[in-house]
């Protein structure tokens, strides 16, 4: 069919404002939505920045104390030889002396170094040259007479790295420590150090901080350890960006990255978001939301290309349009456009809200989701590193008893207030106590004089009995003081007499404030309280055992029950997604379960969220604008031109599609039944434009969902498994009728469908090759797929939406019994299909009667089973009323008729006519196979006998072959003018001659008749089964 | 102060002489220019610029090794400055204080960009552009050794670089100062270790060996530009606080009177003049 000039000019006009729309919709949605996202990460990374500086602080504070602890140390065990030295322990300046101090104390050398520098003696010997001025701070010891300062000595390519700290042993004599400070590097490396600082730190979902030096732009800290050591500019990044406080685009080693510039010191400290990570779910919202407004465009454009087609092949009468001016407006795609137009307005809104949505909440989610897992790897590694220091502590502080075991019991002498006193201060620790073998104090520093380890298990001091009993060792687990509340440990060694015996022990007590410091850091309310999400987000935690609030940033609920302040019970589980109300303020949150908590992070929903209504707007308006043009090109044109003229007047749908009249009074096509249900598709050229249409939504429908399908099975290259749409997919959230939920749902259905439908299409193949057997259970496995799916779809949608299922099911509530007393019909209808299937009581294509109904089987399905008549009415049966099946389907056929005659009537000469005439008859009807047979008399009344003629043809002649056995009876019994057919209105022209050919001739015509109607009909029952 | 002068202008006159006068066949150290010009016969603009760097000097010439690449401040001005003259291309090639005179004058690089101070004595033989950056030479000292002020070095040791022009500076401020009589009572061959009246001094060959004495304590004060000193800097280190050697300006060294010494000066008074130079020290420091 040809199309006019006109049709296809304003064709490519509509194509050309279809794709420009779509690319201003592209180009600004992305823009817009990218705009956000960096204003969003812009935000968070100032954020970020500053907490970087307290994080920078507190590790700086971090290392400096844990360089202190350490010094303090070596400088108490530099302060007890020193004591020792001048109290008669038996300090000689002798290298023998120097190697059983380097045990005690565990140090890796210690010397006797004269003021100049020269070793008077020593354990190991030492590359340094203490007379150097390098060591000037160790000589400090002798004037003051505290413990010196430390020197460090760094040489990476000697391998020499050591500290070295001394104690005065006279004025010109000191005693030097030298330790090998890698345990402390150690420690800071793993606490203090930036990488420890920067490993922590996150923004967004994939966005990290790494650290590049100012002086050699190599790359301190990156969590990709390759690239730590890297050059940066090597790496792609121009040195022109790194700027303090600089927000830009970046590039390092091929990653497109969103960043913030912060130069702290000498370091470069950049936020980076990767690009891709921005990209993957922002492209995924426009992508969808650019696919539905090119579907609502695709859809009023097509459809007035489709309507203009038509009136082109109909021809346009001029009362479809109204005249504007120098346009005319045509009135009949106006009206059907305007309502396409409007729907598809609302779909565009809805989904771009949608979508919005989607993407903000996920986005947050993730970010809560993050955060709570920060925060529960903060909680067991601050647990663990107490643990651990809490072991180290105990180490040192056992190795200090053990130094005043060594001294005390060496000099018996010192046992008294003052020296004790002296000694405590020494070893840096709080008390000093000595007792004997019966457990009562000898001596100590404190101001009590009178103390006996106690007798009673419950006290404190009871443990330290065994150390009389044959322990040598004894180290208390740190315990609140009862008085002053402080941290205190108590430490005893066993001491021995001459003998070897035991005759009492020291104890030292140490109160340690790191040790409290840190213990109190592990605290729950400790590592909450610098916790932000967003601007106004914050995290609390409830007690897993009892519900209390463990942690909460309003103080005065702390240790109430969590249900007080809105929490209800579900919501205290360890993976909670979803909105909370607390006191009255609702929140957007996230848990987490810790070995004692579950711990919760709870944010306003962020500024996505607020520029959603924005967003919509903006894109409804765009899109109103689009529709517009497309809308005023579809239905205006210039008043001058022609009318479409009918060109074509064909109709080629063999009356499958036809004109119907709709409830509401429209005209509209429709196509027959039997044509819908035997699948077959339409010719294009003689669709109605809605046919037009539904079909190309149709083929969007399957696009969308097939797209869908593809990106559920392929989500992890798609966008990543730490994405927003990962997220969803992956199933994080909690069920519920929240908007993942949603999603998820409607995911899962686009699955299903596209397996179920692929499913379909393969058995549909096969049925069409397979026997109808085959067919029969083709078409039934099609049934079951299709309901199998919509059913499974539905519990699964109704599971993930929240709604419990398998109550549903297994309860024997009232729902139930409606459904069942509702679906009684339904599951006989089922069963009698499955009966009718296996037992074969027909098949598809069989010719059954099933009570009044006679035809061929199209179909068997699992509730109805359709036939058709033969004159193309379709019938449908539900199976359950399927009962009293004749079927006729069977080689050979016998179509019988009977026949009444006057009972007067000589029957003799009847059957002597029949045994002349019936074989003529098989002559004259070519469907006969056999006979016709004359079967006698069955039935005999006063008044008439009834005879019976009966022929064997094919199942499907049968009726054929009845009629035309009745209609030659009929002419047989007229010409031998038998009652009650004897000729009674006889004609005019008897002329017997002539009569002859004339009636022969007359019966000829009469025959051709018959046989052209015969094919005429089986014309018009279609040529299904040819 | 005689004796130190004289000590030290023979140094530098061995260092300078010897191979150039090997290579020319003895022309005096006044006649350099010349024969420097006649080696660098090739026209400005054309080819590619051989221009001798630091590799080890932290945000102005630092060859990171792993890319082979060189990157500071001044590899950004001789590139700069590359363009200013037409070059399609720059090579860049590592020199050291002990060996760029002599490449230079040898011809093997047509410029030094290298931390290379503008000095009298270098005048002689070189052009000098415009500096480019200005620098003071500086003490650095271990804080452990508790030296605070200039004083506390009576009777110490001072570390420097040979090849650098440090020690005569140092020596001659000491001398200036009065800190100290300005001779030296003894010396060794290639004067690494000299003797004064109230100081030490030791030379090393390599600022990291400088640096290394510096922390064993060898030395109690290493002396260097402050540009250099940057690098060797952590927080167990400190400067003598008003105590600075001689102010010093770097400049791009050109053999005396050739062809590219006119147009390399012009065009970094342009980069000075237009803020480029500002830009880039801003830049890397």
């Amino acid at each position: 069919m040809q199309m006019s000039r006109r049709l296809k000019r304003k064709i490519a006009l509509l194509v050309a404002v279809v794709a420009v729309s779509m690319v201003v919709m592209g180009v600004l949605l992305s823009g817009m939505q990218e705009n956000l996202t960096l204003a969003n990460y812009t935000s968070e990374m100032e954020m970020e920045t500053e907490q970087l500086h307290t994080l920078l602080e507190e590790a700086e504070a971090e290392n400096a104390q844990n360089k202190e602890t350490f010094d303090a140390i070596y400088q108490s065990k530099a302060q007890s030889v020193s004591f020792m030295a001048n109290n008669n322990v038996g300090f000689e300046q002798t290298d023998a002396k120097m190697d059983e101090l380097q045990q005690l104390l565990e140090v890796d050398n210690i010397m006797v170094v004269k003021a100049d520098g020269t070793i008077v003696a020593k354990a190991e010997n030492t590359r340094a040259n203490f007379s150097y001025a390098r060591f000037n701070y160790l000589r400090e010891c002798l004037t003051t007479g505290e413990p010196s300062r430390a020197v460090e000595i760094e040489l990476p390519e000697e391998d020499w790295l050591m500290r070295y700290y001394a104690a005065r042993i006279d004025a010109d004599t000191m005693i030097v420590i030298e330790q090998n400070p890698a345990e402390l590097r150690d420690l800071v490396e793993t606490t203090g150090s930036t990488a420890s600082v920067l490993r922590n730190v996150s923004i967004g979902q994939g966005g990290y901080v790494f650290a590049l030096s100012a002086q050699t732009y190599t790359i301190d800290y990156h969590p990709n350890e390759e690239l730590i050591g890297a050059d940066a500019l090597d790496a792609g990044i121009n040195v022109t960006d790194l700027e303090d406080g600089n927000t830009t685009w970046m590039e390092l080693n091929g990653q497109k990255l969103y960043c913030r510039i912060t130069l702290i010191g000498d370091t470069y400290y950049i936020c980076a978001v990767p690009a891709s990570d921005m990209a993957a779910s922002r492209n995924v919202t426009v992508a969808v939301i650019l696919f539905v407004f090119f579907v609502v465009m695709a859809t009023v454009a097509l459809y007035g290309v489709f309507v203009m087609r038509q009136e082109e092949r109909d021809g346009t009468t001029a009362e479809n349009f109204t005249k504007l001016g120098h346009l005319r407006f045509n009135r009949v795609i106006g009206k059907r456009a305007a309502v396409f137009a409007v729907v598809g307005l609302i779909a565009i809104v809805l989904v771009s809200f949608y979508m919005q949505t989607l993407f903000a909440l996920s986005s947050q989610s993730v970010t809560n989701k993050e955060r709570t897992a920060q925060v529960a790897e903060t909680i067991s590694r601050t647990n663990d590193r107490a643990d651990d220091l809490t072991e180290q502590y105990n180490q040192r502080h056992l190795s200090k008893a053990r130094v005043a075991t060594y001294i005390l019991e060496r000099n018996p002498e010192l046992a008294n207030k003052a020296k004790m006193q002296e000694l405590a201060d020494a070893l840096q620790i709080v008390n000093v106590y000595m007792f004997d073998i019966n457990g009562d104090m000898i001596a100590s520093n404190a101001p009590y004089e009178h103390f006996s380890i106690s007798d009673d298990p419950e006290d404190q001091s009871y443990e330290f009995r065994q150390l009389l009993q044959g322990v040598d060792e004894f180290i208390q687990e740190p315990q609140h003081d009862d008085t002053s509340g402080a941290l205190r440990q108590y430490i005893g060694i066993a001491t021995y007499d001459e003998n070897g015996f035991v005759d009492g022990f020291v104890q030292i007590g140490i109160r340690s404030s790191r040790l409290e410091t840190l213990l109190e850091s592990v605290q729950i309310d400790r590592v909450l309280d610098g916790v932000k999400a967003g601007t106004s987000g914050f995290a609390f935690a409830v007690n897993k055992d009892d519900g209390t609030l463990a942690y909460y940033p309003d103080s005065m609920v702390q240790g109430k029950d969590a249900t007080k302040i809105g929490l209800t019970e579900d919501q205290l589980t360890g993976d909670y997604n979803d909105y909370l109300t607390l006191e009255g303020q609702t929140y957007y949150a996230a848990s987490v379960e810790t070995s004692d908590y579950y711990v919760y992070v709870a944010g306003s929903e962020g500024d996505l969220m607020s520029q959603r209504i924005p967003l919509t707007i903006t894109t409804a308006i765009i899109a109103l604008a689009c529709m517009a043009l497309v809308y005023c090109l579809l239905t205006l044109e210039p008043a001058s031109g022609t009318m479409a003229a009918r060109l074509v007047s064909d109709d080629k749908g063999d009356g499958r599609v036809f004109d119907i009249e709709t409830p509401s009074g429209r005209r509209a096509k429709t196509e027959s039944a039997a044509s819908r249900w035997l699948n077959r598709s339409l010719d294009w050229d003689t669709m109605t434009p809605e046919q037009k249409l539904g079909y190309v939504l149709r083929i969007f429908m399957a696009i969308a969902v097939v797209m869908i399908f593809i990106s559920v099975l392929f989500r992890d290259k798609i966008f990543g498994s730490d994405s927003v749409f990962g997220y969803i997919l992956g199933g994080g959230w909690s069920n519920g009728l929240n908007i993942f939920a949603i999603t998820a749902s409607i995911m899962t259905a686009c699955v299903i469908f596209t397996v179920s439908f692929v499913i379909q299409k393969v058995l549909h193949m096969l049925s069409t090759v397979l026997s109808a057997r085959g067919e029969t259970v083709c078409r039934l496995l099609i049934s079951l797929t299709k309901y199998g799916a919509i059913l499974g779809t539905l519990y699964w949608c109704l599971a993930t939406i929240g709604v419990d299922t398998a109550t549903l099911l297994a309860s024997a509530g009232l729902l139930t019994l409606a459904i069942s007393f509702g679906a009684k019909d339904l599951v006989t209808d089922l069963l009698c299909g499955l009966f009718i299937i296996f037992e074969g009581e027909f098949r598809v294509g069989d010719s059954i009667s099933v009570g009044a109904n006679t035809g061929t089987v199209m179909e068997i399905g699992i509730r109805t089973t359709k036939i058709n008549d033969g004159s193309g009415n379709v019938i449908v049966l539900r199976n359950s009323a399927i009962s009293n099946v004749i079927n006729r389907t069977k080689l050979d056929s016998f179509a019988n008729i009977d026949v009444n005659i006057n009972v007067g009537e000589d029957l003799t000469r009847l059957e002597n006519i029949l045994q002349i005439e019936l074989p003529i008859i098989a002559q004259r009807q070519p469907m006969i196979l056999d006979g016709p047979f004359y079967r006698g008399i069955v039935n005999l009344t006063e008044s008439a006998m009834t005879i019976r003629v009966a022929a064997r043809c094919s199942e499907k002649n049968r009726g054929a072959v009845e009629r035309n056995l009745k209609r030659e009876m009929r002419l047989m019994l007229t010409r031998y003018n038998i009652a009650p057919y004897t000729l009674q209105f006889p004609h005019e022209d008897d002329q017997v001659t002539k009569e002859d050919a004339k009636a022969k001739a007359e019966l000829e015509k009469a025959d051709e008749f018959l046989e052209s109607q015969d094919e005429s009909m089986s014309k018009l029952k279609g040529d299904e089964k040819e | 102060m005689k004796l130190t002068r004289r000590e030290f202008g023979k140094l530098a006159c061995a260092c300078a002489t010897l191979p150039v006068a090997a290579l020319l066949g003895g022309c005096t150290g006044g006649r350099f220019g010349q024969a420097g010009s006649a080696a660098a016969s090739q026209k400005v603009g054309e080819g590619t610029l051989r221009a001798g760097v630091r590799a080890d000097v932290m945000g102005f010439g630092y060859l990171n090794e792993q890319t082979g690449n060189y990157y500071g401040l001044e590899i950004d001005i001789v590139n700069g400055l590359a363009e200013r003259l037409g070059y399609k291309d720059v090579e860049f090639v590592t020199v050291l204080p002990d060996n760029r005179k002599e490449m230079l004058l040898d011809g093997e690089i047509d410029l030094i960009a290298a931390c290379y101070s503008i000095a009298d004595s270098r005048l002689e033989n070189f052009d000098f552009s415009p500096a480019y950056y200005d620098d003071q030479i500086i003490a650095v000292v271990q804080n452990t050794s508790m030296i605070k002020t200039i004083e506390d070095m009576k009777g110490r040791t001072f570390g420097t670089m040979a090849g650098a022009n440090a020690a005569p500076l140092l020596s001659i401020k000491l001398y200036e100062m009065g800190f100290s009589n300005g001779e030296a009572i003894s010396y060794n061959e290639d004067n690494t270790n000299v003797q004064f009246d109230t100081w030490h001094l030791l030379q090393f060959p390599s600022y990291q060996e400088l640096s290394d004495a510096l922390e064993e304590g060898a030395v109690d004060a290493m002396v260097l530009d402050g540009a250099i000193a940057k690098t060797y800097m952590d927080d167990k280190r400190t400067y003598i606080e008003d105590f600075v050697v001689a102010e010093q300006s770097f400049g791009i060294a050109t053999q005396k009177d050739s062809a590219l010494s006119e147009p390399i000066a012009s065009a970094i008074q342009e980069m000075l003049d237009d803020g480029t130079i500002d830009e880039l020290t801003d830049k890397w420091d």
